[in-house]
């Protein structure tokens, strides 16, 4: 909401002191009224006079210059001048030598033009920076001010403009009227009251109004008042009415237009006039028919429903002339030949309006103020006002009030307990500044006295009519806290007896953290991806088992078998981001690809955030998405330089398990062989199980799938599903004592040979069940083929070692501990020990 | 070796050769020469018993005693020779230790994540607890339950995301009980908190928001913090009081500027907004007033707050008659901007490693006290 300083004087009497613009708006601050910004337009235009052109004369060497003498109040300035509306007689605007100019940016110095000296400059409106007008200079309507008055003073831009953020409850906000109303109450002045006046009838409204609606839609449209008016005509508006438009950020367009807008910023009092000669038969307010449709002021076309309230005409109503309470039809509006109009004021209900609005997109100050709910009084003193000021600008007669319904009867009353200001704010008023502030503010106050439940009385408040927003004693307590101020209100602090004595986290957001932090140690950098991804990531990157429709389940990272959709966006705002990702790594892998195609030549990323499998609160899970690329050691004196592979994002991915509180060894890897996720090479990737839930995936980009996305290089992901994982807790009692065994353990090596198809892990898992009890470690230290195994063979070098418990092993436990294992890995791998 | 010679002579000739050794292989063949099987002084013993019965005592005493001494010198210079030899093997084992070792390379922690860390600590010490909620929520969630029914102007100010319809789990058109849009705000965790526990609580909830806007100033997606209290006697002095002590804690600012003005959300009455108090050096935004005092200290809206409003509590099953609260959210990218100086919000996202690196935080800056481990 923008308004000047003069306009607001309009409605307040400002109080001794205080229209000063600073502390105007430190007071609309404190009253809710937050002030973006105060303008002052007028800056660089200080030095500025008018001046008085005493006489002109061609400039002897120059067709198109004349050389004036100007009266600029302290002497007579030669001034030479090509503008071509300059005549003797007239007064400009003039800068004296040592002024900026605005417009041009220049600085003025004495000059000899053509020989002829010039001493100042006559001043378009383009180079006061006030518009582009640059046909000619600036020429004061007659009797202009006398020459040497400030050209500030002179034009009327010595005002501050101030603009004002309303919030949404405050429709009366969105009115010079109101805002001054609201000064008054907070002590600036005192409100003006309004003219009380009638205009003559000097014809019959050959129009009528009428609701064409089902009785029970009647509160759609409580009431309609018009008036005809014959008028003489609508040319340009005075300068004071373009001024304040133009600070309100409207385009002046016509005296009738302008005067809809002023109304609607003025008063709050959004108005229509219709051209009268466009419409015939009555006016009838009625709900829009399927199908109909309307050309509105802003030239666009709005398709209409029932829904829709709108305003008609022709013999049975059938054409729709406006769109209640947003914005009028473009064949029916005013121009400069309209001669008969037809005013309309209007009340209508703010949801329907809202709704409609808010249906066609459509947003207008007219929706905006009945939206929010006016003054339902407006309908009357609007009206008369309006069509006094359209027979003062306009010339012309009017006809008698034409309409039909009532003003809705108010409110009812909301009672405050003189004790609950106390109770709610904080803060201790008297009963009698509750009184006077809720008065001031234009409520009926009446005082019951004290009963038991109110030690200290009630007041029985009745919200004046421009305040529909008043609904609960909270309201009140509000607008006592406003008018006292908020600054006054003392801090306290809560009673840390009350708090409560746990972990401010559950373990699961404990656990979450642990993890990010365990990430960057192991050098990955935290990516914060969007929730949505574009359709090609989703589907890349989908849960699989739903794209190939095998409904196995078993890769699908959650155990889930029913087919997942991501939920996608009905209105995103770009096609990149309009599916709810359904992986981690869906919006990890851009992040990743970007900056491997900046140059950056090691890549760690992670993610811990949300996956969406589908829109319900359980289908929302943590994923830990972890995306490698490029080089993962660098070259370096003590060893070779060698890219990310799938072996580093697995020991990324045992590292967030571990610190899952997950014993290692109760973990099992496989490889997935296709069965994995879309993203991943079909043959290097792996999932670690827990039982028969898959915990994690890690593995290579699919080749395919990452040239179709035209990115290149090594790169490895994983993605630990943390909603799968046992639920984290908080460890409450200590550790059960046992005792610390610290007998030397004995080492021996195995080598294996097995089928190249056969997994490592059954190998090890195989050696580890030969003696769950002694077996205290295995290590793979080798893997290795060749010739001499035969080929399709391979071979495991592997380092066991048994961890004795009551005694140390003899010789021949350990013979037979190893030959238990030799047999265990023959049994359930066919693997032999290497002769 | 001379029959006529001394022990005394022996043992001295011995010594001298001792003291001339000059490493531990000429000490050895001059050990076996005295004292080996055949050495002098063994031999020197054996012949003892050939000696006359009343020399034998005496010159069997002298020996032993020779024999000792050069034991002795034997092996004191011994000690001393191998250690020097040890030292000059040292030398020549040389390694050098200004070769640069594998450096250690270290990931970052994202601001916004760190900031929220901050708050969770920070909250954790005036008793809140941490709160959840879903990313995609209803419209009862999101809005009717905070006071903003359909037609409410506020339901449109806010962009929301909406779902495609028939992603909703095929539950229809229901808006109010479908998960069918991106929460605007975190606003609806503080209704899920209070449907699910009963006062008293004190919760703060951080998490991911969205909005249909993107522009320097927006990004589709950001972070909010919601906090509420509700109990039985705070009101606007407390959450006064205690938004002044969050603020200063985050911003480490015991005399940081705080103005409250009034304000309105659907969700709370009386509402307000509050800014706290910055200056411009350097071109750069500093939070706090100015330390010199020349120029203007300049207000910066940074939170929302206010009495969490009677309908609130009411949709809540909360009794507004029994039980008062009070709630405020906060932007989390907005936080991190004013403290850390990130400078672009869209930058928040992207994922670019030199940002990351620049604005991140190391693993080991964790803030303390919240964390139950």
């Amino acid at each position: 909401m923008r308004f000047t300083l003069s306009w607001l004087g309009e409605h307040l009497e400002f109080a001794a002191g205080s229209r000063q613009p600073e502390f105007i708006a430190r007071r609309l601050t404190e009253l809710g009224l937050d002030v973006e910004h105060l303008e002052r337009p007028a800056a660089g235009l200080e030095n500025f006079v008018v001046g008085r052109i005493v006489a002109v004369e061609k400039h002897p060497r120059a067709d198109r210059l004349h050389v004036c003498r100007v009266d600029t109040g302290r002497e007579i300035a030669q001034v030479v001048c090509g503008a071509p509306n300059v005549a003797a007689g007239r007064a400009g605007v003039f800068a004296a030598p040592g002024c900026d100019i605005p417009g041009t940016g220049l600085h003025l110095k004495p000059a000899e033009i053509r020989g002829v000296e010039s001493r100042g400059m006559l001043l378009s409106e383009r180079e006061l920076g006030v518009s582009d007008d640059h046909d000619g200079i600036v020429l004061f309507d007659e009797p202009a001010p006398a020459a040497g008055t400030p050209y500030l003073k002179a034009s009327g831009r010595d005002d501050v403009i101030f603009d004002v953020a309303v919030t949404p409850n405050r429709g009366d906000w969105y009115s010079v009227r109101g805002i001054a109303r609201e000064l008054a109450a907070g002590g600036c002045g005192r409100l003006r009251p309004l003219p009380d006046y009638i205009p003559p009838v000097g014809h019959e409204s050959p129009l009528r109004w009428r609701r064409a609606m089902a009785e029970n839609d009647a509160a759609l449209v409580p009431a309609v008042r018009g008036r005809h008016l014959r008028i003489d005509a609508n040319g340009a508006s005075p300068a004071w009415l373009r001024r304040r438009l133009e600070a309100a950020g409207q385009k002046s367009i016509s005296t009738l237009v302008d005067l809809t807008n002023y109304f609607t910023f003025d008063l709050g009092r959004p108005l229509h006039v219709f051209d009268a000669a466009k419409v015939s038969g009555d006016l009838v307010l009625r709900r829009a028919r399927a199908g109909e449709k309307l050309v509105a002021l802003d030239e666009e076309e709005y398709a209409l429903t029932p829904d829709d309230i709108v305003i008609a005409s022709g013999a049975d109503g059938e054409k729709v002339e406006a769109i209640a309470g947003i914005m009028g039809g473009l064949e029916s509006g005013v121009d400069e030949s309209s001669r008969e109009i037809m005013l309309e004021v209007a009340l209508f209900d703010s949801v329907s309006v809202a709704k409609t609005g808010r249906r066609l997109g459509l947003e207008s100050e007219a929706r905006r103020r009945f939206e929010r709910g006016l003054d339902p009084k407006s309908l009357i003193y609007g009206e008369r006002l309006a069509s006094g000021m359209i027979l003062r600008l306009c010339g012309g007669a009017a006809s008698e009030p034409v309409g039909f319904g009532r003003i809705p009867a108010r409110r009812g009353v909301v009672s405050l307990p003189l004790d609950y200001t106390r109770k709610l704010g904080g803060l201790s008023v008297s009963a009698a500044r509750q009184t006077k502030h809720l008065k001031a503010l234009g409520f009926e106050v009446e005082k019951v006295a004290a009963s038991k439940r109110h030690p200290r009385g009630v007041l029985r408040c009745r919200a004046p009519s421009w305040r529909g927003d008043v609904e609960t004693t909270a309201c009140l307590v509000e607008d006592i806290l406003r008018l006292e101020g908020y600054a006054r209100i003392p801090a306290r602090q809560l009673d840390a007896a009350a708090a409560v004595l746990s972990p401010a986290v559950s373990a699961g957001r404990s656990r979450e953290s642990r993890l990010r932090h365990l990430a960057a140690w192991r050098g990955l950098d935290e990516h914060l991806g969007y929730s949505f991804v574009g359709a090609d990531e989703a589907a890349l990157f989908a849960v699989a088992g739903d794209s190939d429709g095998d409904g196995d389940g078993d890769g699908d990272g959650a155990g889930r078998t029913a087919t997942v959709t991501a939920p996608r966006l009905r209105n995103p705002i770009s096609a990149e981001l309009s599916v709810m990702r359904p992986s981690v790594l869906a919006s990890l892998v851009r992040a990743g690809a970007r900056n491997l195609s900046r140059g950056h030549r090691r890549v760690a990323l992670f993610e811990l955030g949300p996956r969406y499998l589908g829109a319900r609160p359980e289908e929302q899970e943590s994923c830990l998405g972890i995306f490698r690329g490029g080089i993962f050691a660098p070259r370096f004196w003590r060893g070779d330089e060698r890219d990310a592979d799938i072996y580093d994002v697995k020991a990324d991915v045992l590292a967030a398990l571990a610190a899952c509180d997950l014993r290692t060894d109760s973990l099992r890897s496989g490889n997935v062989e296709g069965d994995g996720p879309e993203w991943m090479h079909p043959t290097r990737g792996g999932a670690i199980f827990l039982g028969e839930k898959v915990l994690a995936h890690y593995g290579e980009a699919h080749p395919l799938r990452w040239k179709e996305m035209g990115l290149r290089g090594a790169v490895v992901m994983a993605e630990v599903y943390l909603g799968v994982l046992p639920g984290a807790r908080y460890r409450v009692a200590g550790r059960r004592s046992a005792p610390v065994v610290s007998l030397q353990p004995a080492w021996r090596d195995f080598a294996f040979v097995v089928d190249a198809g056969v997994d490592a892990e059954r190998v090890l898992r195989a050696i580890r069940g030969a003696g769950v009890r002694e077996i205290g470690g295995v290590r793979l230290f080798d893997v290795y083929s060749g010739e001499e195994l035969g080929t399709g063979r391979v071979g495991y070098a592997v380092e066991v070692m048994f961890r004795p418990a009551g005694r140390s092993f003899t010789d021949a436990e350990l013979e037979d501990l190893s030959a238990g294992i030799v047999s265990r890995v023959r049994e359930e791998t066919g693997g032999e020990l290497r002769s | 070796m001379t029959a006529s010679e001394s022990p005394e002579e022996l043992a001295a000739r011995a010594g001298a050769k001792i003291a001339a050794a000059t490493n531990t292989a000429e000490l050895e063949t001059l050990r076996v020469a005295v004292l080996g099987k055949n050495g002098e002084i063994t031999q020197r013993l054996r012949a003892v018993r050939d000696a006359p019965p009343e020399e034998r005592r005496e010159l069997g005493l002298k020996l032993n005693r020779a024999k000792n001494e050069i034991e002795n010198a034997l092996n004191a210079r011994r000690d001393t020779l191998a250690l020097r030899e040890s030292r000059a093997a040292l030398v020549s084992e040389k390694l050098d230790a200004t070769l640069p070792a594998e450096e250690l390379v270290l990931g970052h922690i994202h601001p916004v994540h760190r900031v929220i860390e901050e708050i969770v600590s920070l909250c954790s010490a005036l008793g809140f607890t941490v709160a959840e909620g879903p990313d995609i929520e209803d419209g009862f969630h999101a809005f009717s339950a905070l006071n903003i029914p359909p037609w409410h102007p506020a339901r449109q100010d806010m962009d929301t995301f909406y779902l495609k319809p028939d992603d909703n789990n095929g539950a229809g058109a229901d808006e109010e009980h479908t998960p069918c849009l991106l929460r605007p705000h975190t606003s609806s965790a503080q209704i899920r908190t209070m449907l699910s526990s009963p006062p008293p609580l004190r919760i703060v909830a951080p998490g991911r928001t969205f909005r249909s806007d993107s522009d320097a100033t927006h990004a589709p997606m950001f972070h909010q913090l919601e906090a509420l209290v509700v109990e039985k006697d705070v009101h606007m002095g407390h959450l006064r009081g205690t938004i002044e002590t969050f603020l200063r804690g985050f911003f480490q600012n015991d005399s940081l500027p705080i103005r409250f003005r009034p304000s309105h959300f659907p969700f709370t009455e009386p509402s307000a907004e509050v800014d706290v108090g910055y200056h411009i050096k350097d071109d750069t935004v500093h939070i706090g007033s100015d330390g010199d005092g020349d120029g203007d200290s300049k207000w910066m809206e940074i939170l929302g707050c206010g009495m969490v409003h009677p309908n609130v509590l009411k949709n809540c099953g909360v009794s507004p008659d029994k039980w008062q609260g009070f709630a405020w959210g906060i932007g989390i990218e907005r936080l991190a901007i004013l403290k850390y100086g990130a400078p672009d919000l869209r930058a928040f996202m992207r994922g670019d490693l030199d940002w990351l690196r620049r604005y991140g935080f190391r693993p080991w800056a964790k803030p303390a006290a919240a964390w139950g481990e």
